[in-house]
């Protein structure tokens, strides 16, 4: 299938006119007939017919073109046809955040990423489902139906952005962009054998993306390789006007910087991360992935994380009162509909950030989360002092069976305990597959590493799926 | 640290202007109190002379010019596309000063 080879495959192959852009554009749509009803992956399908006159524009300007793929790097996604998670906002087009409350909302403007992406020439396939505004783990806090995990359908994909992890894993598309709050790429990445980045705060524009929580918000890509994702993420990342908290550093040529000498980096193993509670299957798949990075030179370093149990409660403190806020302009008058159309997960949310914020609570609560937020970002950068990564698990158990998350408000929230605190600390983190359960459930790990060392994760990650090919294994849809 | 009672969620709802039922207020109820509960392993960690973390950029006060940039602009059309109901270029909504 053309839609199994990588982006720069699928480019060096559609400027040899080996293929072209349609060919990719209706391979995508006839998986979405496949496979979509069985996974519900789409809010949104772009109509065919818009996606394949933008793919026959791409297939008649790469014939003038006809560069080396190499030359024109950021033009690497031209023709080649993407997902949005549908937190963001594409004008002229349905952007829903998954919730009653946007059902109809059509943006009058578009996401600073959307316009980069289109500007590359890139092909807008459809919008996906989620959490809605971001809220969830699992996919099921959705008012358009749960998304389902193509490994096992009667198993949730993951959250908040399984749509766009699905579509990537069913070949729907080649790539999504999705966003990361607590582990909303991570997550899902995990339990579908993606791969996914959570960038640095800042490193890639958040204006035209729906908030959920502004100060843990970030922008990443979801692909079939991490080299995927570097040429994604050098497309999409930048200093933005628009977005006063984009960061001015420059943007590497993540593309070109993916080949790492192994025995140069230490990986660090924050022991309290592979305490009780996680799976014994996926602690020891995690673990084989600094055992595989050691052969190759790598040294292990097996350092300690003390606060590590408190990521829950400043993570769960912080995001709900950022939500309340972000949440407060559904007034349901200048825009969408009102505020009876909130689930009760996302009302929830709301409450416990209201009272973490109001008077004679904001000082136990929220100010408190905020001043133990410091002291992660002083651990964090203790550990990263020592090694040059940490290695950690992205969940601590295989995709349960629907209801089981959202039905144990408490469970729902403990099951987020390793995507949590690097959102708080900003500090970017990459999803890798690692391996299988015994009954065929993917497994992730995540590597983190300092503010802006996107180009090293990368690298690492590269450097692990030359070793591996878990990242190729596709689910039995039939696919 | 407080109990969340039925009060507190009628309370915490008017604030944030939801419309919770009352049916589902004690379901809220319980199910915050384990929740906040949780939270309570914070007090433990002394944090007195720590300064508190709003984001991580870095950065400060991020200026443009104080000119208009047409580009960036709705026109009242654009403003006015999403809106359940306007009339002659407003915004429509509920009476909120009754005679």
């Amino acid at each position: 299938m053309l839609l199994d080879k990588t982006i720069l495959e699928l480019a060096t192959g559609l400027r040899s006119g080996e293929f072209t852009s349609v060919d990719l554009v209706n391979e995508c749509y006839d998986n979405i007939a496949k496979y979509n009803d069985k996974v519900n992956a789409f809010i949104t399908i772009i109509p065919r017919e818009t996606a394949l006159k933008q793919a026959q524009e791409i297939d008649c300007k790469l014939k003038i073109a006809c560069l080396p793929a190499r030359q024109e790097n950021c033009k690497l996604l031209a023709g080649i046809p993407f997902v949005l998670k549908d937190c963001f906002c594409t004008e002229g087009i349905k952007t829903t955040s998954a919730s009653k409350v946007l059902e109809n909302f059509i943006p009058p403007y578009s996401a600073t990423i959307y316009k980069k992406l289109l500007d590359a020439g890139a092909i807008l396939i459809g919008k996906m489902n989620m959490d809605a505004w971001g809220h969830g783990g699992s996919s099921e806090n959705t008012d358009f139906g749960s998304v389902k995990n193509p490994w096992d359908t009667t198993r949730v994909a993951g959250g908040s952005g399984g749509g766009p992890a699905v579509a990537v894993a069913t070949r729907m598309c080649v790539f999504a962009v999705g966003e990361d709050t607590g582990g909303s790429i991570r997550n899902p990445a995990g339990w579908t054998n993606t791969t996914g980045l959570k960038v640095t705060y800042g490193r890639v524009s958040r204006y035209g993306a729906i908030a959920y929580a502004s100060s843990f918000d970030t922008v990443g890509p979801v692909a079939k390789t991490v080299e995927d994702c570097a040429i994604i993420l050098e497309t999409i990342a930048g200093v933005d006007k628009f977005d006063a908290t984009s960061s001015p550093n420059p943007v590497p040529q993540y593309s070109k910087l993916l080949n790492k000498n192994l025995s140069e980096i230490t990986i660090g193993i924050p022991k309290e991360f592979y305490g009780d509670g996680l799976d014994l299957e996926i602690k020891e798949k995690v673990l084989q992935v600094a055992a595989d990075l050691k052969k190759s030179g790598a040294k292990i370093k097996e350092i300690s994380m003390p606060l590590f149990d408190l990521c829950l409660p400043v993570y769960y403190l912080i995001a709900p009162s950022e939500t309340s806020s972000n949440l407060a302009r559904y007034d349901g008058i200048r825009y969408g509909n009102n505020r009876d159309n909130f689930t009760d997960e996302t009302i929830r949310r709301i409450l416990i950030g209201t009272y973490a914020l109001s008077a004679g609570y904001y000082d136990a609560y929220y100010k408190k989360a905020q001043q133990v937020r410091t002291l992660f970002i002083e651990e964090y950068q203790k550990a990263l002092s020592q090694c040059d990564i940490l290695l950690q698990p992205i969940m601590p158990n295989n995709p349960p069976k629907f209801g089981q998350l959202l039905s144990d408000p408490l469970q729902n929230l403990l099951a987020d305990i390793y995507t949590v605190s690097q959102n708080p600390v900003g500090v970017p983190s990459l999803a890798i597959p690692c391996g299988f359960t015994k009954s065929g459930l993917p497994i992730g790990a995540q590597i983190i590493g300092k503010m802006f060392s996107e180009e090293l994760l990368l690298s690492i990650g590269h450097e692990y799926q030359k070793l591996t090919d878990f990242h190729t294994k596709k689910p039995n849809l039939q696919i | 640290m407080s109990v969340i009672t039925d009060d507190v969620i009628v309370k915490v709802a008017k604030l944030a202007r939801l419309n919770i039922p009352n049916f589902k207020v004690s379901k809220f109820a319980s199910q915050l109190e384990p929740i906040l509960k949780h939270f309570e392993s914070l007090s433990k960690v002394d944090t007195p002379k720590i300064i508190p973390t709003y984001q991580t950029t870095g950065l400060h006060t991020i200026l443009r010019e104080d000119v208009v940039d047409t580009g960036r602009m709705f026109t009242q059309k654009q403003a006015l596309s999403n809106a359940p109901k306007s009339k002659d270029g407003y915004f429509v909504t509920s009476a909120t000063i009754h005679k």
